[in-house]
C-alpha cells in the first residue's frame, strides 16, 4: 500500500507556512494528498505556487507530523467512491505503519484528526477516527470516562432513565 | 472554527437542557476532554465504527454523547434476532413505550432482515404472523430493503409484504 518514496530534488516544492509562522518546504505531490490544498494550487492556474501557503488551523509540530503521513502515503492511489462505502467506515483496521504513527498522546492525536479534517486528508482523518474508535470499543461507560476524561453530567433519574431506553436493545 | 462551534448545537432540540452536572472530570492529571470538543462530523464518523454494544455503553458516558449517539443505537442495531422483542408491544396495548420504538424504527431503519434460525423456528410463525401489523407502523419508514430468511409466508402475510412494497421506492424484497 504505502511506499516509502523520498522527495527528489526534481520536485516542484511549495512552501506551506503554519499557524505558528513557521516555513516548511514539502514537494508538491505530498502537499497535493490535501484536497484542500490541491484546490488552492489549481486556484494558482495549475502552476507550482511560488508564494507561501499559510495553513492558519495548524501549528508547525502537528503540519510536520502530517507531513511525515503524507510522504509515507504519497504513492497510495487516491479515494475512490468506494472508499466511501459503509463497508469500509465500519472497519477498524489499521496497518502497522499507522498504528505506529498514532502512538502519540491524546492531545497530538485529536490534533492530527482536525488538521486531516481542515486539510481534508480523507484517509489520514480515517486512520485517526479509526484509531479513536478502537480506544472506545469494548470498554465500559466508566472505561470510557477514565479513558477520555469525561465528566458525567447525569443526575441519577437520567441515568436510570437511560438505562430503561436501552433496556430491550441490551444483548440477553 | 466557527463552523465547528456551529456544529456543536446539541443534535436534538428535544431534548432537556443542560441544567444540573454531577461530578468533576474523573481525573485531573489525564489531558483536557478532547473527544467531547471534537467536530459532530468527526464524532460521528467514529460511532459509524463501533458496534452495537459498545454504542449502547456511549450513550452512558454523558449527555453529550448521549444526544450523539442515540441515533448509532438504532443504526446499529442486529434486528434480524430481535424482531420478535420489537412484535410483543405490537400485540399489546401499543402503549407509549411501543409508540416510541415505531418512531424510532420510522426515523432510522432503512434494512430489515427478519432472520430465523433453526433454533429460532417456532419464533417464525409468530413473528411472521405479526409481520402485517408491524408493516403497517411502518409504512413511513425510511425502511427500503426487506429480507425474510428461513421460512414460507402465508398468503396473507405474502400480501402485506406486497402492500407495503407497493411504494416503488421499496424495491427489495428478497
Amino acid at each position: 500500500m504505502a511506499a516509502n518514496a523520498q522527495p527528489t530534488d526534481a520536485q516542484p516544492k511549495i512552501t506551506l507556512v503554519s499557524s505558528d509562522n513557521q516555513k516548511i518546504l514539502v514537494d508538491r505531490d505530498i502537499a497535493e494528498r490535501s484536497v484542500l490544498l490541491k484546490h488552492m494550487i489549481q486556484d494558482f492556474g495549475g502552476e507550482t505556487p511560488d508564494q507561501d501557503i499559510p495553513i492558519h488551523n495548524v501549528n508547525e509540530v502537528v503540519l510536520k507530523k502530517v507531513i511525515e503521513w503524507c510522504e509515507h502515503h504519497r504513492a497510495d492511489p487516491p479515494a475512490t467512491a468506494e472508499d466511501d462505502s459503509d463497508n469500509r467506515k465500519k472497519s477498524t483496521d489499521i496497518e502497522e505503519w499507522d498504528q505506529k504513527f498514532m502512538q502519540v498522546d491524546q492531545e497530538m492525536l485529536f490534533e492530527i484528526i482536525l488538521a486531516a479534517n481542515y486539510l481534508d486528508i480523507k484517509p489520514l482523518l480515517d486512520v485517526g477516527c479509526k484509531t479513536v474508535a478502537n480506544m472506545i470499543k469494548g470498554k465500559s461507560p466508566d472505561e470510557i470516562r477514565k479513558t477520555f476524561n469525561i465528566t458525567n453530567d447525569f443526575t441519577p433519574e437520567e441515568e436510570d432513565q437511560i438505562r430503561r431506553e436501552n433496556e430491550w436493545a441490551e444483548d440477553r | 472554527m466557527s463552523c465547528d462551534q456551529a456544529m456543536h448545537k446539541s443534535p436534538d432540540p428535544d431534548l432537556s437542557p443542560l441544567v444540573t452536572t454531577k461530578g468533576k472530570p474523573v481525573a485531573a492529571d489525564l489531558p483536557p476532554d478532547l473527544l467531547s470538543s471534537m467536530p459532530v462530523k468527526i464524532l460521528q464518523d467514529i460511532l459509524e465504527r463501533l458496534p452495537h454494544r459498545t454504542i449502547l455503553n456511549v450513550v452512558k458516558v454523558s449527555r453529550w454523547f448521549r444526544d450523539i449517539a442515540r441515533p448509532y443505537v438504532w443504526k446499529t442495531l442486529h434486528v434480524q434476532r430481535r424482531l420478535y422483542g420489537l412484535l410483543i408491544p405490537s400485540n399489546a396495548n401499543r402503549g407509549p413505550q411501543y409508540q416510541r420504538l415505531v418512531e424510532k424504527i420510522v426515523e432510522y431503519t432503512r434494512s430489515l432482515t427478519i432472520n430465523v434460525p433453526k433454533e429460532d423456528r417456532r419464533f417464525y410463525h409468530w413473528t411472521a404472523g405479526n409481520l402485517p401489523a408491524f408493516l403497517r407502523d411502518v409504512q413511513k419508514a425510511r425502511l427500503r430493503e426487506l429480507c425474510i430468511i428461513g421460512g414460507e409466508l402465508r398468503e396473507r402475510e405474502i400480501s402485506a409484504v406486497e402492500w407495503f412494497l407497493n411504494d416503488p421506492s421499496r424495491t427489495e424484497f428478497r
